[in-house]
């Protein structure tokens, strides 16, 4: 950034005062306002105009500049939010560096506000140019700050939202890294069952197959399953990434067969089936994964090598070592998704009884490429009195619920029990449940269900589940009958809600990407930025923000891709150059500003002797001033607000 | 690259053509009143953040004006569509605003002169516009229309007033409808929505239009808000009074098996909001709202709900009334209920009485397929869900179902994504 | 709010619901238990009358709650809440299917089942009219001496005959309706558990409930229902009167037997039994032709057991018109048809009482009187 020698220039300010039709100089007398402003130090020339935005006001400002060699401009207008890119780019025009230029809301903060006293809104004007003069004399030219633009995208997660996003950023042109901490694509979707979304039935697998058919013949993405984020620089436009690639231990060789895992003498709950079955340490996650290849679980593995000896094709090499791969990509999306709630052992009987489960299991049953092939037996027979109990882990129902609403159990739920029913139409199926919060269309799915008998039983206090040998209770104080209900069921399903995934906090610590109080990946603005992050360059998508449907996530994935395509379609980003510097020289490393940088844009760094200072990214520095504020030694200042611009305008309050 | 058409200039109209602008993609933004905003600019607050509305729309409309690649066609109608996707070509009519967009400044001087009253669209009726007017005054562009059907000059070959008095001088009363031929490559519909204004049931089951005191959600809104026909001060109709006893009742004309079945989605939060801006604007005020279910799903929404019972003492009561009943000295307002969580039969007096009435999409004039139950036809609600079936072309917001605001934006990045990989392919 | 203290728990029975939708309650397949039905029920005034929690029971299969509930006997199907329910829910049905519910379970040996399907009332029908016509063939006394050259009703069948058969049905009317009553009670005052009363509330409820009973004015007072009102009253007060005329014919005949000479008490009792005769014929009529039409909204649905009441008050009114008219123009073919077939009808009439629609006129004056006495504690 080029900063002119102080002291020798010869200060030439234009100031012109705006009409602004009526806005202005039906309150304010401009005459008067110009007239005073020529009495000012350094002002060469003062105008008025009634539209001072139009082309003639802004031709007025280009001519004068050429004419009286002027240097610095006051516009005594309208606010800077409408106006002041159009006065940048105008002066620029002329000559001269559109940061050397203030815009003075006398419409605002004068006419528009004491429209009943006119006398001292011209005074209270005066006093606005005055200061906006004596701002102006200090104002050093800028240039706007460019960074360069890796066009490649890192997608950091393979459910249905980081593979739309993928196949968006690829077919947009851009070269597209997926990782997925997991073996296999497909996220939770893949484990789903049916879902039924606004009247279209899919199950989850298809969804999902269809999906990574078109990342497979997508040449532009390269997918690295099994594999994590470890380190993240740089900033945006320009991130390096580490990723770790933690090892299969069997290779492109294996052809399925399935001889290792016949073998393997370790059983562990299989995560793919919510641990409904065991798998072996060395497993297929599900047919049709990707890469549809076994795998080894390191975490059960004891490593004894029987595998090795019966797999035919030598596919299985336990020492394979992890590796390490660099990236250097533009943009990032994460779209880490989410965990389920996991009940307390005794959360209405969760883990004393077999005959409760959660949704998820219950789905895993009823689906044809389940453990059980869809059918659901309780006891050795067909379920008769199935009692849904919603909200577990949400609302605040129970002592270590979450308070947020998880927005698509209501929606999974009775389509689950709708499904059951017509599977078991002999079955009673009873919904315990808070409040309905199926919205939009899927109101039909309510309107189904009470259409198919299934029972509403509805709660202000949880119901309480008991455990009598292999009869389980559930005993509910039914609000609208205000009646209480005790319900002999054979089998007690929770529907249980999403939670941020286990590792959140670690993973949200390496980007430098905030979460909100209920733990979820923070967005840049809930209503207006919903895809996007605090920090520049990362977008957010899928359930890692929140719990949303499949169909959500999907609409995600490629809003978040538009807003990752607007960054890499450019060449390199061009950054406002009243970003905030830290002078090094009077730093004392005290750390301050780095946590209380909203955007994440401050890092600490080392210097040979061990002192440290801080640093702020340009790139990422939105110019809020809050660092500047809490810096205790006065080391951080703003470009185009430092001390010895503002102080000298406080100072032209008092007429000084 | 070929340029897109977003018909609709609401939030998820602009949010499209931002987004596909800041590609580097031409956008032609078609709105068919006189500026862009919608619905937004008519919210007081959003929820749950209680944002102001207008706050954080007005920054999106100046960027949509002051983007180089987005042609901003307000007070434009969409009159045809053919083609097909990467070639279609639509046909879309500037109705003429008798103002030349060149010379008008925004001065809003004319409407001081203006003699020919009109119900104000944008304050819901409830207050008065002029025949020549500005929508509201962020307006994007903030250029004067004269609504032709109000005009005295049009309508009876007098007064010409506002041509008097203008300043600039941009009256121009000759200017003529004039038809563009646009060829684009995609199509983004993101028309909005109305309320389901069932006027002999609303009128009938609920007083609506027949006792004063009886409001839409959206009017409410307007009331509430300081730039709206009462500057902020919730009055009655009436009497002009503050009301002390505020009613809020839902799933008016929404899960309504004779009307319209689906959910609104929105109007839960909506008047949980109404009803949080109502005690903040008067201390000593009950608010009632009658639900069914409290549909508070999404990001923020149960704590905002949780805030409303405990933090301002709202009170919910979980029930549909039947009917209301005027007194006819008082003007008040007798709500007829049964509590459902008591089981007990209520006749309840409020000074105000507030329905939370369902959406529909405002319909696009059958370009693109309609579903029956009024919204638009998508080709597959999981895997392609902002694309209408006819391919290339797309549709978000309120159109294809009712949703809230981080909803319709979002949707809107997705169709932008998708009409970019169309607009770089042509 | 708390869980209550009591160990009290609603038992729940699957065919609960499988039930009601049997017999005309397809509405609780589309109830979302808004409450609009009940508030905008003219009957809600009384606490413990309650349309919502009713379906609310049926749709869960509270069958105690369901068979303690007097809310469908203190309905008078005025049609409000079908009009107001978002869902078409028809509310009004659904209270319908709960009163036949009701005199079903009611019954004893749960006879009235017999009346509330097709195949089985087809079988009750014929072995009805089996005994009837065995009876009127074969009991001695009967069609012995039928003088067909003038109409001589007596000579069809005897007065003691018929006074004789009238007792042994009045009797056995009176017995199953009691036990009928007995079950009724044991219900609603075990949905009531727990709460007391004292002498002079049930004393004074009984004066309200017997003003209801005969002048059933809150039917007046519901929306749009004055010509119903008039013609429900009409049936009403027409059986009240033929019954009058009949029950003081008999007790005349007992106390004076063998003469079948009219005296001034027999005039009075055949005015009484004319009026009756003509409030039976204009109200019966007025509802089959609406129940034909379909034109309002009671009328929209006629059940068997609807059609079964409405078609022997009917033609009883209208045989016993025939039966009289033929006595004063003396044509015995007229008489005796008429006669026969209006002997059949009340025998089928009185036999099927306690277990048809016609139950309602103990079921609704007595729910109604719970109701009001046990209104106080809710």
């Amino acid at each position: 950034m080029s900063e002119e020698v102080r002291g020798s220039e010869d200060i030439r300010i234009g100031v012109y005062v705006c009409h602004c039709g009526l806005n202005i100089a039906g309150v304010i007398n401009v005459k008067e306002l110009v007239e005073y402003a020529k009495t000012l130090p350094n002002v060469v020339v003062a105008k008025e105009y009634i539209f001072m935005c139009s082309s003639p006001g802004q031709n007025l400002i280009k001519e004068d500049i050429e004419q009286y060699k002027l240097n610095r401009i006051v516009i005594a207008a309208c606010g800077p939010e409408m106006h002041e890119p159009t006065f940048r780019a105008a002066v620029s025009e002329a000559g001269l560096n559109p940061f050397l230029i203030d815009l003075i809301a006398i419409r605002e903060g004068s006419s528009w506000v004491h429209y009943d006293d006119p006398k001292r809104a011209t005074e209270k004007a005066k006093d606005m140019i005055r200061m906006s003069v004596a701002r102006v004399r200090n104002l050093e030219p800028l240039e706007k700050i460019k960074g360069e633009v890796k066009h490649e995208a890192l997608v950091v997660g393979g459910g249905v939202a980081g593979l739309t996003a993928a196949l968006d950023l690829a077919n947009r042109g851009f070269d597209v890294h997926l990782v997925e901490k997991r073996p296999t694509l497909g996220g939770h979707t893949a484990m789903m069952g049916v879902l039924n979304w606004e009247g279209r039935r899919l199950s989850g697998r298809e969804i999902v197959r269809t999906l990574i058919k078109m990342v497979k013949d997508n040449p532009k993405i390269k997918v690295y399953t099994n594999s994590e984020v470890v380190k993240v620089d740089g900033s945006i436009g320009n991130f390096k990434i580490t990723v770790m690639r933690k090892p299969r231990y069997v290779n492109e060789r294996c052809n399925l067969c399935g001889k290792c895992e016949e073998v393997c003498p370790v059983s562990v709950p299989d995560e793919y089936e919510y641990g409904i079955k065991k798998r072996k340490a060395i497993y297929l996650p599900y047919s049709g994964a990707y890469p549809e290849r076994y795998v080894i679980d390191p975490n059960s593995c004891t490593f004894c090598g029987k595998c090795v000896e019966v797999c035919p094709v030598n596919a299985i090499d336990l020492n394979e070592k992890e590796g390490e791969i660099s990236l250097n990509v533009g943009a990032i999306v994460m779209t880490l998704g989410h965990d389920e709630y996991e009940p307390a052992i005794g959360e209405y009987g969760y883990g004393l009884s077999k005959n409760v489960i959660t949704l998820s299991q219950l789905k895993r049953y009823l689906s044809d490429d389940g453990p059980t092939k869809g059918e659901l037996l309780v006891n050795g027979t067909k379920p008769k009195n199935i009692v849904f109990i919603s909200c577990v882990g949400s609302l605040g129902t129970t002592p270590h619920a979450n308070q947020y609403c998880s927005r698509t159990c209501c929606m999974a739920a009775l389509s689950e029990m709708l499904h059951l029913k017509s599977k078991y139409p002999d079955a009673n199926i009873f919904y315990v449940h808070k409040d309905i919060r199926v919205y939009g269309k899927d109101e039909k799915l309510y309107w189904e269900a009470i259409d198919n008998l299934i029972k509403f039983v509805r709660f202000d206090e949880p119901p309480k589940v008991s455990i009598d040998g292999n009869k389980t209770f559930v005993d509910v104080y039914e609000s609208t009958l205000q009646e209480r209900i005790l319900i002999p069921a054979d089998l007690v399903v929770l529907v249980t809600g999403m939670t941020p995934i286990k590792e959140v906090d670690a993973v949200r610590s390496l980007f430098k990407v905030g979460c909100g109080g209920d733990g979820f990946l923070k967005e840049l603005h809930l209503k207006l930025n919903p895809v996007e992050s605090l920090t520049g360059g990362i977008f957010l998508a899928g359930t890692a923000t929140g719990p949303k449907s499949v169909a959500e996530s999907i609409i995600a994935g490629s809003a978040a891709a538009v807003k990752a395509s607007i960054l890499l379609a450019k060449d390199h980003i061009e950054v406002e150059p009243l970003i905030a510097e830290v002078d090094e020289s009077k730093c004392s490393g005290c750390g301050i500003c780095v946590s209380i940088c909203p955007f994440n844009a401050i890092s600490m760094q080392k210097r040979e002797d061990g002192t440290r200072y801080s640093k702020i990214d340009p790139l990422l520095c939105e110019g809020c001033g809050t660092c500047i504020a809490a810096c205790p030694s006065a080391a951080i200042q703003q470009y185009g607000y430092k001390d010895k611009q503002i102080i000298p305008q406080i100072l032209a309050v008092f007429g000084r | 690259m070929k340029p897109v058409a977003v018909i609709g200039g609401g939030i998820a109209g602009i949010q499209a053509a931002l987004d596909l602008a800041n590609q580097g993609i031409k956008v032609y933004l078609i709105e068919r009143t006189p500026s862009i905003g919608g619905r937004m600019a008519q919210l007081d607050k959003t929820f749950p953040t209680l944002d102001c509305s207008m706050c954080i729309l007005t920054p999106r409309m100046v960027e949509v004006a002051r983007n180089k690649n987005i042609e901003l066609l307000t007070y434009c109608d969409l009159i045809d569509l053919k083609g097909s996707v990467g070639n279609f070509k639509l046909k879309v009519r500037k109705k003429p605003r008798y103002v030349d967009v060149d010379k008008c400044t925004g001065c809003m001087v004319c409407f001081k002169y203006c003699p020919s009253k009109v119900p104000d669209e944008y304050n819901e009726g409830m207050s008065e516009r002029k025949a020549i007017y500005i929508p509201f005054p962020q307006s994007v562009p903030l250029k004067a229309t004269i609504d032709a059907e109000h005009c005295l000059w049009f309508q009876k070959g007098i007064c010409r007033n506002c041509e008097k008095f203008c300043p600039a001088k941009a009256i121009n009363y000759d200017q003529k409808p004039e038809d563009i031929e646009l060829d684009v490559a995609a199509v983004i519909f993101a028309t909005g929505y109305e309320l389901i204004m069932d006027a002999e049931f609303l009128r009938e089951q609920y007083g609506y239009s027949r006792y004063a005191n009886v409001y839409t959600n959206l009017e409410y809104e307007r009331i509430v808000s300081a730039t709206g026909p009462t500057g902020g001060e919730i009055i009655r109709r009436s009497d002009k009074a503050h009301p002390k006893r505020i009613a809020f009742i839902q799933c008016v004309c929404s899960r309504d098996a004779r009307i319209n079945p689906n959910c609104s989605s929105i109007c839960c939060m909506a008047s949980v909001k109404e009803a949080i801006l109502t005690k903040e604007h008067m201390h000593d005020v009950d608010v009632t709202v009658f639900y069914m279910d409290l549909r508070a799903f999404g990001k923020g929404y149960q704590e905002f709900y949780d805030r409303a019972k405990q933090e301002f003492g709202i009170r919910f009561v979980r029930s549909k009334p039947a009917k209301i009943v005027e007194d006819p000295s008082t003007k008040n307002l007798i709500v007829y209920y049964e509590d459902t969580q008591s089981s007990k039969f209520v006749k309840e007096e409020f000074d105000m009485v507030v329905l939370a009435v369902g959406v529909r999409p405002v319909k696009p004039d059958s370009f693109i397929p309609m579903s029956e139950d009024s919204f638009a036809q998508l080709k597959d609600p999981i895997m392609e869900p902002v694309s209408s079936p006819i391919p290339g072309i797309f549709v978000i917001g309120m159109l294809s179902g009712s949703k809230d605001i981080p909803d319709s934006v979002v949707q809107a990045g997705a169709a932008a994504m998708k009409a970019s990989l169309i607009a770089v392919s042509h | 709010m708390a869980l209550m203290p009591t160990e009290k728990f609603y038992v729940l029975t699957e065919d609960v619901p499988r039930e009601l939708l049997k017999l005309g309650g397809d509405g609780i397949r589309k109830c979302y238990q808004c409450g609009t039905c009940t508030a905008i029920c003219p009957n809600s005034e009384i606490q413990t009358v309650r349309v919502r929690r009713l379906i609310k029971k049926i749709q869960l299969g509270a069958k105690d709650g369901v068979l303690g509930d007097p809310t469908p006997w203190t309905c008078y199907f005025c049609g409000d809440c079908n009009a107001t329910c978002p869902k078409d829910a028809t509310p009004g049905y659904i209270m319908d299917s709960a009163r036949k519910y009701q005199i079903i379970n009611y019954s004893i040996l749960k006879l009235g089942k017999l009346f509330y399907n097709k195949l089985s009332m087809a079988l009750a029908f014929i072995v009805m009219t089996a005994i009837g016509l065995l009876g009127i063939m074969v009991w001695p006394g009967s069609l012995s001496e039928l003088d067909l050259g003038r109409a001589d009703i007596y000579s069809f069948m005897g007065s003691e005959l018929i006074h004789e058969i009238g007792l042994w049905l009045l009797a056995y009317v009176i017995l199953v309706t009691l036990a009928n009553i007995f079950n009724m009670y044991r219900y609603m005052r075990k949905a009531y558990q727990g709460k007391n009363t004292n002498a002079s509330l049930w004393i004074k409820e009984l004066f309200y409930t017997i003003k209801e009973a005969l002048f059933q004015s809150r039917l007046r007072c519901q929306k749009g229902t004055s010509y119903r009102y008039l013609s429900h009253l009409s049936i009403f007060w027409g059986f009240i009167l033929t019954f009058a005329a009949t029950g003081t014919h008999f007790i005349w005949l007992m106390l004076y037997p063998g003469t079948s000479e009219p005296s001034y008490i027999t005039y009075a009792a055949r005015i009484l039994g004319i009026i009756g005769g003509i409030l039976l014929i204009y109200g019966s009529v007025y509802y089959v032709i609406h129940r034909l039409k379909k034109d309002d909204v009671y009328a929209e649905r006629t059940y068997l057991p609807d059609w079964w009441f409405l078609s022997l008050i009917t033609v009883i009114a209208i045989t016993g018109f025939l039966t009289t008219s033929g006595v004063y123009l003396n044509a015995p073919i007229l008489t005796y048809a008429s006669y026969g077939v209006h002997l059949m009808a009340v025998f089928y009439l009185i036999v099927s009482a306690p277990f048809s629609k016609f139950a309602h006129l103990i079921y609704r004056p007595l729910a109604l009187w719970f109701a009001k006495v046990w209104e106080g504690e809710i």
